[in-house]
């Protein structure tokens, strides 16, 4: 009995200070938002009567929540989604704004106003020439906001190639922990530091492009594998930036070719990018057309009329392929401005531009907005644009409370609490004290048994 | 449950990193007054206030169109009442001759003084208002009439469109007005004249209900004009309040109520300190501090 009280004594102590490195790595790791707590399994040695003989000490193991993992991994992406998304596309809607110089709003009832006034004063040449400025300035404006909003589409989708690499890296670095916690697995040795790197990685490619990994390391993207146990799989950036819509896709390279992943399906950064470049496009078009439908409505208006010089079926704008960016047709002057209904000769008459102001009352002259004035027609346009926006903030702010709930939660089942591991630190000091003392008693019984023996 | 110190510490810095974004944003709202400044702050309204804004815009331009129109017919109204003026000069010169007892000198110096107010007539009728012959029909770029009392105008005069659809006719048909070489007040004076000068004074006599007809015609223009001209002054009148009242309506959806964005900034200030003072005091109470 005193051999084994001092073999059981000595394993609770090995068990203490196993506890008691672990608690001091927990308490390390305590800022390390990737760690998750580790413990040390203990079980019971058994004797030969089935009795306990001491204590077994197992390897470390971390606290696993693989459902609110994969939750919080997905929460990422749609967060950072609708962080890309915003960002995108309030760089683009200050060219909505009124204060923004480009207010085509505006400029299009200035044009109204313009021609109103060419209405009451017809002949007046500073008036013919305002409504020429007018126009010119519409023109001006409206390729302006096309070009502004090409231009801040196609910045957003020049940041998809870095993001694109980043995730390959990160895929390299899965797939080589994948084989490395294989390795270390068949080993008998302890994975939970290596599954905790694998996991901050997964969430890091949630948040960049919507990925989802399993328990085996494998991640996939909207169906396509990114990294398949260990082996990385490379996503590469297709067609060119630039154009009416997005011009550029991504694909993945498999051993028998390649696979096209669904921009639209895609999460994280890098959808909000494509969804983003895409709204801002769809604006963009909407703008064209917009401005488009007004000019030709002006154009068909201002065909019928004639100019001092007695000419007519003039256009006031150029639409290039019907629909737009519009321009100011520079064969008009202020001689042949259409102001008049009725033949030359009468040039006082201002009945076709009272008939073009006029326009400015007019509904569906964009058939995208049938019941609506070009006014509301543009001001539904700003405002759908934004609503896409808000939509994007409220996303975001859901999905950040979201997380923050689920990282809580989490943190509850995985973070370190360093009051909860000083308390057991403590625990495990006395622990180790208590199988310090059996040792002693153990040897302080040997040495009173061959004292007796002695003597 | 267990509560970690890093997810702890996490919530809190997020909690008070919202705190100072609502902040800010409330702070952003005081400094410029509004609270909708990009489609995106509140689409609704966004949409709503750039829809008044053009209404404002048209109707100040509404308000100025009718302003220069009611200058234009006032001062029109002017050239019609030296025409009027004109008239009964003319008008008493014919009864004088008609009543068969001046001398043939004063007959002459009579159609000297009607020829006078044919003059008068002429210039009232080739009146222009900033270069534009208010008479002469759709043609305005040059006089109507011409010194033998021709008329070369033509079509029925200009009007201009408001944007609420309501017109105001600023030029005229001058021959309806005046008439011409051969007819109307204009015919009418030269034949006075004639009649004057050659002593007949049947064929004087023989003027005066034309000349009647023509006071008529022209109290009849000038009760259009002046019409027209008042309904401009409504018009502009109107145009002021509707473009006040809307302003108003913009900034009620736009602008920001400044005294709830002021004591809203407060609770968020008293909020932040609170979560940071939270902050502060919970890394005070760790455990560690307890066994040191």
């Amino acid at each position: 009995m005193s051999v084994n009280l001092l073999a059981i004594g000595l394993s609770g102590i090995e068990a203490a200070q196993a506890e008691i490195a672990t608690t001091a790595a927990n308490i390390s790791n305590a800022d390390n938002p990737n760690y998750a707590v580790e413990s040390v399994p203990l079980s019971a040695l058994a004797g030969p009567q089935g009795n306990s003989v001491g204590v077994e000490v197992g390897t470390a193991q971390a606290a696993q929540a693989p459902f609110l993992t994969a939750d919080i991994n997905q929460l990422s992406g749609v967060q950072a989604f609708n962080t890309a998304l915003t960002q995108t596309t309030q760089a683009a809607q200050v060219y909505l704004e009124p204060g923004s110089g480009t207010d085509l709003g505006q400029s299009l009832q200035n044009l109204f106003n313009a021609f109103s006034n060419l209405s009451a004063s017809p002949t007046d040449p500073a008036t013919r020439q305002a409504v020429i400025a007018a126009a010119g300035q519409f023109a001006s404006l409206a390729q302006q906001l096309s070009g502004n909003l090409n231009q801040t589409a196609d910045t957003a989708l020049t940041q998809l190639a870095p993001l694109v690499q980043q995730v390959n890296s990160l895929s390299q670095q899965v797939a080589t922990l994948n084989a490395q916690i294989t390795a270390a697995g068949s080993n008998g040795g302890s994975t939970a530091a290596l599954v905790d790197q694998r996991n901050a990685l997964v969430s890091q490619l949630a948040g960049l492009i919507g990925a989802t990994g399993d328990a085996s390391g494998n991640v996939a993207v909207a169906g396509v594998p990114l990294v398949s146990g260990t082996t990385p799989l490379t996503l590469s950036l297709t067609g060119t930036i630039g154009g009416p819509t997005v011009g550029v896709g991504l694909e993945v390279s498999l051993a028998n070719g390649t696979v096209p992943v669904p921009s639209t399906s895609l999460g994280g950064t890098i959808g909000g990018l494509f969804t983003g470049a895409s709204d801002i496009l769809a604006t963009r078009s909407a703008v064209d057309n917009f401005t488009a439908s007004v000019a030709t409505a002006i154009n068909s208006q201002s065909a019928l009329g004639y100019g001092l010089d007695g000419s007519t079926g003039n256009d006031l704008f150029l639409i290039p392929g019907g629909n737009g960016p519009i321009a100011l047709n520079p064969a008009i002057t202020v001689q042949n401005l259409p102001a008049a209904s009725t033949a030359a000769g009468v040039p006082g008459d201002g009945s076709n531009a009272s008939a073009i102001a006029a326009l400015a009352g007019a509904t569906g002259l964009d058939s995208s907005f049938p019941s609506s004035t070009p006014s509301q027609s543009y001001a539904d346009i700003a405002s759908n644009f934004g609503s896409q926006i808000a939509n994007a903030q409220s996303g975001q702010q859901q999905a950040q409370a979201s997380l923050d709930s689920l990282n809580t939660l989490a943190g509850s089942i995985t973070g370190v609490s360093v009051n909860q591991q000083l308390t057991e630190l403590i625990q495990y000091q006395q622990t180790l004290q208590a199988a310090g003392r059996a040792v002693q008693a153990a040897s302080d019984s040997l040495s009173f048994l061959l004292t007796q023996l002695t003597y | 449950m267990t509560v970690s110190d890093i997810g702890f510490f996490n919530s809190l810095a997020d909690s008070i990193t919202n705190t100072y974004q609502a902040l800010q944003t409330t702070e952003g709202q005081l400094a410029t007054g509004k609270q909708v400044v990009e489609p995106s702050d509140n689409p609704s309204s966004f949409a709503g206030a750039a829809e008044l804004q053009t209404t404002v815009s048209a109707i100040n331009n509404d308000n100025a169109l009718a302003s220069d129109a009611q200058n234009q017919l006032n001062a029109t109204d002017g050239a019609l009442s030296q025409a009027a003026s004109a008239l009964d000069s003319a008008i008493a010169s014919a009864n004088e001759g008609a009543n068969g007892t001046l001398t043939a000198a004063q007959m002459t110096d009579i159609a000297a003084s009607v020829q006078n107010d044919l003059t008068q007539v002429l210039a009232s009728a080739n009146f222009s208002y900033n270069g534009v012959y208010v008479f002469g029909g759709d043609r305005t770029l040059s006089a109507p009439f011409d010194s033998a009392g021709n008329y070369a105008g033509g079509g029925p005069g200009n009007s201009v469109t408001l944007s609420n659809g309501a017109q105001l006719q600023l030029t005229f048909d001058g021959q309806s007005v005046f008439g011409n070489a051969t007819g109307g007040l204009i015919g009418t004076l030269q034949s006075l004249a004639t009649a004057l000068s050659s002593g007949n004074t049947s064929a004087v006599s023989a003027t005066l209900a034309q000349l009647n007809t023509a006071v008529d015609q022209l109290a009849q223009t000038r009760a259009v004009i002046g019409a027209a001209s008042q309904f401009a002054q409504t018009l502009s009148q109107n145009a002021q309040a509707q473009a006040t009242s809307l302003t108003d309506s913009i900034g009620q959806l736009v602008d920001v109520n400044l005294a709830q964005a002021s004591l809203q900034a407060s609770q968020e200030t008293t909020q932040a300190n609170a979560l940071v003072s939270l902050a502060s005091a919970a890394a005070k109470i760790s455990l560690v501090n307890v066994l040191a």
